[in-house]
């Protein structure tokens, strides 16, 4: 296109064009703790970019590889979660957490033969992890056994993190057993009442169980530790048409 | 060099760990560490269309279950599957006894409307409703509580396919033994509108009314007004007047089977003037005049026509519905 040649553009002085050279390369490290933070406030779409760029930087970080399946199967896309714990199996063929992840995947395909075999292996693995025994926990749920509240129980025993029982409430909440997921947010929230995401899944397990002012009121907690929560303020949103007096007269209809 | 897995400490230079297996210079390997993502339309069409073992491991283990604690303390799934069969049924066996019998109740009110209706468009439009309270039934029992509006709809398209490929399957069975035909011209004692119901299972004999295919469908047929070729619809129905070995005469609106006037006419009532045919039966045929088919009575010669194969008989005609609530046997 020799007709555009002699445009004239802005160009970037010097000084800019410098400073862009000089940007200092962010270490694996640095990756990995970017995307642990989004992943607690629940952006799972920036924590999987964050997870890739760590492994850019060293792939030998397993759990990015991990924590990339993870955020797959949060976003809902199971089959690619599959075949990227396949992948990542390649590198490290018995990795508990890896197969672990594996297994959750399978689980939410409903391959539960090929899941079940998977856990089983990650669990004779040495050493104890919270997030081997969520993913047995998850697959006991969906198996509909009762049994399934000790291993959520031991995974929160094994590790004293917040996002351990988080993350065993968003698997009962993808289960529609909102009572169950509400216990763990909770218990999530009594570990670090600090952090707006417990709060924020506390109130959408009160909202799925029809407990409308407990929701607003939570919601309203959650934004008093993140103002700019953008996902709280349209839950917020939600919540408040979802108590106008038509919605109210169909739940009675609906009750 | 420590494996990054399970932190063996191995011999520098092995390329992967002795203990576990895993590769212990990944930095060597070229790997792509962005993973694959599926386009919202895909995600959208999963929710929507979740895969068959993903959408029965749900349905069994979950949601039935699920809904049979919310009821009481135990329900065996396929129990419940099995009453989805009969709108109602499983609502009163899993505790919603008043839903369930007023759907039941509907239901069987819609089935008897067809029933004494079947064959018109009403009794179409009475059917489609039945089909609709049957779906509406298995949505509110096993769907109440699914949110999504895509999800909703992949439900109702699953719903709506089984229960419309159970009907159809159940339509074709009865249609084997009881099919019924729409009179759309009036002829002899049928009038247009009136609904014959035509049965394989009868044995046809001479004297009986059969619903037959024509043995000719594009014939040259001379008229006292000229010659013409028409095209004759497929089926039509009418009385066997002789059967095999009989011998026929028709002459001057009069019928004689083996020297005799035959009493039986066919379904227009009375045969025209001026025809004449005669001969006899062949095996394995019926004589059938084809009275409710206009200008056949022309095909020349009649033979043609009037002389139908066993094969051809589809069914033998039973019952007459006048209106909803009169009734004849043929």
């Amino acid at each position: 296109m020799a007709r555009f040649n002699k445009l004239e553009f802005e160009q970037p002085d010097e000084f800019e064009s410098n400073q862009v050279h000089a940007r200092p390369t962010i270490d694996a490290e640095t990756w990995m703790r970017r995307a642990d933070q989004c992943r607690r406030i629940g952006t799972y779409e920036s924590a999987l970019q964050y997870y890739s760029r760590s492994l850019e930087e060293d792939k030998s970080q397993i759990h990015c590889w991990v924590g990339q399946v993870q955020m797959l199967v949060l976003l809902g896309e199971y089959p690619e979660a599959d075949l990227w714990s396949k992948k990542a199996l390649e590198l490290f063929p018995s990795n508990p957490e890896l197969l672990a992840s594996r297994s959750q995947s399978l689980c939410r395909q409903a391959k539960m033969a090929d899941a079940q075999a998977t856990i089983d292996m990650a669990m004779h693995q040495e050493g104890e992890t919270a997030f081997r025994w969520a993913v047995r926990g998850e697959l006991l749920l969906a198996s509909r056994q009762s049994t399934a509240r000790h291993c959520f129980d031991k995974a929160n025993r094994c590790n004293e993190d917040w996002l351990v029982p988080l993350e065993n409430s968003l698997i009962y909440r993808h289960y529609r057993q909102p009572s169950n997921a509400l216990i763990q947010a909770k218990l999530a929230v009594d570990r670090d009442s600090s952090a707006p995401y417990p709060w924020y899944v506390m109130a959408r397990c009160q909202m799925d169980l029809g407990m409308q002012t407990q929701a607003h009121r939570t919601v309203l907690t959650c934004l008093e530790l993140k103002p700019d929560y953008q996902d709280a303020a349209t839950l917020l949103m939600k919540n408040k048409s979802s108590m106008s007096l038509w919605n109210r007269i169909r739940r009675l209809w609906s009750n | 060099m420590q494996c990054p897995s399970c932190h063996f400490e191995n011999i520098p230079g092995q390329p992967s760990c002795v203990r576990c297996r895993s590769i212990l210079d990944s930095s060597a390997i070229k790997i792509d560490v962005h993973p694959p993502r599926a386009s919202f339309g895909r995600k959208q069409i999963r929710r929507a269309f979740p895969s068959f073992r993903e959408r029965w491991n749900w349905i069994s283990r979950i949601r039935l279950s699920t809904l049979a604690v919310n009821v009481a303390d135990d329900f065996p799934v396929s129990g419940i599957l099995v009453r989805l069969l009969v709108p109602g049924w499983a609502h009163i066996y899993c505790g919603y006894k008043q839903a369930g019998k007023i759907i039941l109740g509907v239901y069987a009110a819609l089935i008897l409307i067809f029933t004494l209706t079947v064959g018109s468009a009403l009794g179409t439009w009475v059917l489609g409703l039945a089909l609709g309270l049957h779906v509406i039934a298995v949505m509110h029992l096993l769907l109440s509580d699914v949110n999504g509006p895509w999800e909703r709809f992949g439900y109702l398209v699953v719903v709506y396919t089984a229960l419309m490929f159970m009907y159809s399957v159940g339509w074709l069975t009865i249609q084997r033994s009881i099919n019924p035909i729409t009179i759309v011209r009036s002829v002899g004692q049928f009038s247009r509108g009136d609904v014959v119901f035509s049965s394989q299972a009868a044995s046809p004999n001479v004297g009986r009314f059969v619903y037959y295919q024509l043995p000719v469908r594009d014939v040259l047929v001379r008229r006292p007004d000229g010659q013409r070729r028409y095209r004759f619809g497929e089926r039509a129905f009418d009385r066997i007047l002789a059967s095999e070995g009989q011998s026929y005469s028709i002459s001057k609106g009069h019928l004689i089977v083996d020297g005799v006037a035959s009493p039986l006419r066919p379904a227009n009532g009375e045969i025209p003037m001026d025809i004449t045919a005669s001969g006899v039966v062949p095996p394995g045929h019926w004589l059938i005049l084809p009275g409710t088919v206009p200008n056949a009575y022309y095909v020349e010669p009649l033979n043609r026509i009037a002389i139908v194969d066993t094969s051809n008989v589809d069914g033998v005609l039973f019952l007459k519905r006048n209106s909803i609530f009169s009734w004849n046997f043929l």
